[in-house]
């Protein structure tokens, strides 16, 4: 038996900057499956699917979680990957509805990392981290991806004033997204203007740690009101064994495929949703998924994204809404979703039809060891 | 002296760091340790370590003699030895060509 499975609630739980020590991981993300379930009309009584990611969740698996919302799924998932969790649980799930393993799945994610808890999950982030690059006397991911900057502005004859136009542009969307946590408009010059803290990296340029949680709902097709499906997905894991310049990723070598799969072509999308824990990342993906009109990525940058008419990231994106842990791989595809169904807020509204998420993560060694992307549409 | 040295694909020759299970290149799954002294540093950053004081990291290319010419590296990696992430002394700079030494169990390049 096949069915179409169709995203039908999405919700995000509030994201919050340094959230006091009684916030709660397990109540992040009660708040955000019960969130989703309302936007879908549903209640937990409906749920036989059950997927979740988080960081924080331990030392709790998804069945645990599970029973502490009462649900007796007869599909179960967990996935630890990060900024890819939130494509790689959907991929999954659409299958179990398809193939009819379940009806109606929520796939969630939240986690709350205070100072301690984050540091020793950059600490211990894999046991190459921890036995290779800890003795170096360092940890996390500024360092790295300060590192794959460089190569890019090296490479591609990038300045800071290129790289600023992501930043600068996502904030000038969050400050119509509420729930973002950086809203106050930022121009290039105080861009500019910040100290590099890690070259040529500012901190405007590294997404900032919340607390917060994301979920969706999917359920198998007709759907009563507005509903995103998923025309095609597409996972690349471990495409350079961490061996290459990071200059060409794992999206290159699956976007043809991705598109012919989707029957589109870059430019009918209405709106994007790239991975953005540092700006580097979404030129990679923009230019390695084929947005960037003939590879000209200073002319995309200038013309397209600093200039604001172009969707890209309209929450604000993780670098001014902020990374809520694994929950950064489920932010842009609630966004997606939200625009798809026209449940966001009237003043960023995009009416959008025809949308991309992306998802990258895992930093095993040097750079980003998952990729994953999606093409959705509105349907009803 | 402690020079670095790497595993190298005891089927293939393709090198690898950091040690892993199997050979990305052909699945060949023993290994054997070859020298890899030098490098080309690609890109160097300075980040405030976790003593609070400030580490300067950078990428060295490492320089390993393949076994077999005819081995192609994996993809982006051309005919070059595998990237290492490395302390760096404060007088070498990208495009320098380094020597690597182990110090204390960390890789730390300088020339």
């Amino acid at each position: 038996m096949s069915s179409d499975a169709l995203i039908v609630g999405a919700y995000e739980a509030r994201y919050e900057r340094h959230a006091p020590p009684e916030r709660d991981t397990k109540e992040l993300l009660k708040e955000s499956v019960l969130g989703a379930l309302a936007d879908a009309g549903l209640g937990l009584k409906d749920v036989d699917g059950f997927g979740v990611a988080s960081f924080s969740l331990k030392p709790d698996h998804a069945v645990d979680l599970a029973w502490h919302l009462g649900l007796s799924p007869r599909w179960l998932m967990e996935d630890p990957h990060g900024g890819a969790s939130g494509l790689n649980l959907l991929s999954h799930a659409l299958r179990a509805i398809e193939a009819g393993d379940a009806e109606t799945i929520v796939l969630c994610s939240a986690d709350h990392l205070d100072k301690d808890s984050f540091a020793g999950l950059v600490r211990n982030y894999n046991r190459v981290t921890a036995e290779h690059l800890a003795p170096l006397n360092y940890g996390g991911p500024n360092a790295l991806f300060a590192l794959l900057t460089q190569r890019w502005m090296d490479a591609r004859e990038l300045g800071r004033e290129d790289l600023g136009a992501i930043p600068v542009a996502q904030r000038a969307w969050a400050g119509r997204n509420p729930l973002a946590v950086y809203r106050d408009p930022l121009t290039m010059a105080e861009y500019l203007g910040t100290p590099l803290f890690v070259p040529p990296l500012c901190r405007l340029d590294c997404v900032p740690v919340v607390s917060g949680g994301d979920a969706i709902v999917l359920r198998a097709a007709p759907a009563a009101g507005p509903a995103a499906r998923v025309r095609a997905l597409r996972s690349l894991f471990n495409a350079d064994q961490q061996e290459g310049d990071g200059l060409t990723t794992g999206f290159a070598a699956f976007a043809d495929d991705l598109w012919s799969a989707a029957g589109a072509r870059p430019e009918d999308l209405d709106a994007a949703y790239l991975y953005d824990d540092y700006p580097v990342m979404v030129l990679a993906q923009a230019l390695d998924l084929g947005l960037v009109p003939d590879a000209d990525l200073k002319r995309w940058l200038g013309a397209t994204v600093l200039e604001g008419s172009w969707p890209l990231n309209t929450s604000g994106g993780q670098l001014s809404a902020g990374q809520a842990g694994a929950a950064g791989g489920m932010h842009g595809l609630v966004e997606a979703v939200r625009q798809l169904r026209g449940t966001v807020e009237d003043e960023r509204a995009t009416g959008a039809e025809l949308a991309l998420v992306a998802g990258y993560g895992m930093v095993l060694y040097r750079h980003g060891a998952s990729h994953n992307a999606a093409i959705l549409e509105r349907i009803g | 002296m402690n020079d670095f040295a790497v595993p190298a694909c005891a089927n293939c020759g393709h090198a690898i760091w950091p040690p892993r299970l199997a050979c990305p290149v052909c699945g060949a799954a023993e290994w054997n340790e070859v020298p890899a002294p030098t490098g080309v540093l690609l890109d160097v950053t300075e980040a405030p370590g976790y003593d609070g004081t400030p580490v300067r990291l950078g990428t060295v290319r490492l320089a390993v003699p393949s076994a077999d010419p005819s081995v192609k590296r994996n993809s982006g990696a051309g005919d070059e030895g595998p990237p290492v992430i490395a302390g760096i002394d404060s007088d070498a700079g990208a495009g320098d060509t380094v020597r690597l030494r182990l110090v204390d169990g960390a890789p730390r390049a300088g020339k």
